[in-house]
């Protein structure tokens, strides 16, 4: 691959990366020794790319609010949902596993969503073999959660909506 | 009393029963595994134990290294034994070890009198040391006092610690050479999902965070060894991801990196004779940036060490993540 | 005086998710519903403690300190609670 195309695909990356770094340095330090912060940063971001190259992802900005929103408010129902299975006294679980072929590309998306699946209400990841992702739900059956996740994941990459298969 | 501070005493007597329990569960534990687990839990515990008594520095080091990088190297070990007790008609707990086992209370006890009995024999207020140290740290080039007796005034200890953990290192390929143990950990052939993504989150912070302790170490808590154990760990994580492959050659860029810690501190040891009749004391000019320069080393050759102590291999080299050959380290 | 209440409350009602995440780990009968009940107490436990100290903390570094932990935090969650139950489904093991 040549420099200059590798540039223009990474430059992207880099400069992400080194925003949420300096944010990090801002957070440890306290915003002292920049003269050290400044250039760690950049070698770190060198570093980062060659260890574990990741591509860029334009985010869609009203994605991004409704993601947040909903993750925030499912992620507490989820909460409660489950400190209310564990703290009762006849530990009702409405255990089902489903297989669910997964249309959003693979890479963050895909990331995402997995790594959220275990947070929300319910629902938690158990594998993922090519398009084929195996969710585990204690309320009942986790397919219309799942659904509804991928399609919040969806926005939040401003992809295109995805529907399900089964 | 305050009610805050019945609450933290409150705290402190849970902490000490807490150690208490957990030592006696990872002692007599029935399991391996479970034995090993417990031990990570009480080096967590022991770190708030050290963040209670105010040592932030001890805090960190035991944390990082005491339940961290000790514990996967624990589990590591675990993993062998249960792989050698399967392939073995002995199992690895009844094999004669030719000391009898009686022997580890009163050796345990005699350890614990001696030990009382030196802590009992330091004078009470200390002696004219602790304040002369003071002293000395308060005007010293470097504004973290933990650094100042690490790097200046016990150098010679710090010193020695890199030759013990280069001679552990040493010590563990001389025995994997030997006994011929099973390759630790098999690369997996495909990997697997959601890893790598961890690793792209987790390698610029702990890069980063590695950096900042190494920085922060002259004047705050942090420092070459705290810095060397989080940099130990991300190389940790890539080798359980199969990033690292494990060879048999020896490597260049590999035995540089475990060697230039204990390297350049020697090296400064002996030069310090040009300006200084004692070895190891530091000159006039330029002090600062000659204990950055011996710390970075440090830091490299102690998270080079660590990973290599945990794969047991001669040396490690990089896999792209797209299976491109090459790379260091 | 109001926000140390705030930050009171907060990490409160966070330590009780703690505490009922840990008594779904013992009561729950195996290592999937267990992992739920991990998982999701954990991440509401430690994100409304987090929410309490950058209330107490106030600075700009503290309450980025304490986002970047329970980011961390969470999404090291999640892929390891992931890996535990890809591994315990192709292993086949019960408990």
């Amino acid at each position: 691959m040549s420099l200059r195309r590798r540039a223009t695909q990474d430059l992207p990356a880099a400069f992400i990366i080194a925003a949420l770094l300096a944010l990090l340095w801002l957070g440890l330090a306290e915003g002292e020794g920049w003269w050290f912060g400044g250039p760690a940063i950049l070698a770190v971001v060198l570093m980062t790319l060659h260890l574990s190259p990741v591509r860029a992802q334009p985010l869609h900005p009203l994605g991004l609010l409704r993601f947040v929103a909903y993750f925030i408010s499912q992620s507490l129902y989820g909460g409660l949902d489950v400190a209310g299975r564990a703290l009762h006294p006849r530990l009702p679980l409405l255990i089902e596993k489903r297989q669910i072929a997964v249309q959003l590309p693979d890479g963050p998306a895909r990331t995402v969503l997995v790594g959220t699946i275990s947070l929300l209400p319910g629902t938690l990841a158990v594998d993922l073999e090519d398009d084929l992702l195996t969710v585990h739900g204690i309320a009942g059956d986790p397919m219309a959660n799942i659904r509804r996740l991928e399609k919040r994941v969806a926005d939040l990459f401003g992809l295109p909506d995805a529907g399900m298969r089964i | 009393m305050p009610v805050s501070d019945l609450l933290a005493s409150g705290f402190d007597v849970l902490l000490c029963i807490g150690l208490l329990w957990l030592a006696w569960q990872a002692i007599t534990g029935t399991g391996l595994f479970r034995s090993v687990v417990m031990f990570m839990v009480f080096g967590l515990m022991m770190a708030v134990t050290w963040a209670r008594l105010g040592s932030p520095d001890l805090a960190l080091a035991e944390a990082a290294i005491g339940a961290g990088i000790t514990g996967a190297l624990l589990l590591n070990a675990c993993r062998a034994a249960v792989s050698e007790m399967r392939s073995d008609e002995q199992p690895l707990r009844d094999r004669p070890s030719g000391v009898p086992k009686w022997l580890a209370l009163p050796l345990s006890l005699a350890a614990g009198v001696g030990l009382a009995w030196l802590m009992h024999s330091i004078p009470r207020d200390g002696g004219p040391t602790p304040e002369a140290a003071i002293k000395a740290a308060e005007t010293h080039f470097l504004d973290n006092p933990i650094t100042s007796v690490l790097l200046d005034f016990r150098a010679i200890d710090t010193l020695l610690e890199m030759a013990v953990l280069l001679l552990a290192l040493v010590g563990a390929r001389v025995l994997l050479d030997q006994r011929r143990l099973p390759a630790l950990y098999p690369v997996p052939d495909h990997p697997m999902p959601m890893l790598p993504s961890l690793l792209a989150m987790i390698t610029p912070v702990l890069l980063l965070t590695g950096l900042y302790l190494f920085w922060a170490g002259s004047h705050a808590p942090g420092g070459a060894f705290q810095a060397g154990a989080l940099l130990g760990a991300l190389g940790v994580m890539y080798q359980l991801a199969g990033r690292f492959t494990p060879t048999h050659e020896p490597g260049t860029v590999n035995a540089l990196l475990i060697t230039v810690g204990l390297g350049l501190f020697s090296l400064f040891a002996c030069l310090s004779l040009l300006w200084a009749p004692a070895p190891l004391s530091h000159p006039e000019q330029g002090a600062y940036a000659l204990v950055l320069l011996i710390e970075f080393a440090l830091m490299l050759s102690i998270a080079a060490t660590l990973v290599l102590l945990f794969v047991g291999s001669r040396s490690l080299q990089l896999r792209r993540s797209t299976n491109h050959p090459g790379g260091r380290q | 005086m109001l926000t140390d209440w705030w930050t009171i409350a907060l990490v409160t009602v966070g330590c009780a998710f703690f505490l009922a995440g840990t008594v779904g780990l013992l009561r729950f009968p195996d290592v999937h519903t267990r992992l739920h009940a991990l998982t999701k107490a954990d991440n509401v436990g430690l994100g409304l403690i987090c929410l309490g100290l950058m209330i107490h903390d106030g600075t700009l570094p503290g309450i980025l300190r304490l986002g970047f932990i329970w980011i961390l935090a969470i999404f090291a969650a999640t892929v390891s609670a992931f890996l535990i139950a890809r591994w315990h489904e192709s292993a086949g093991t019960e408990d």
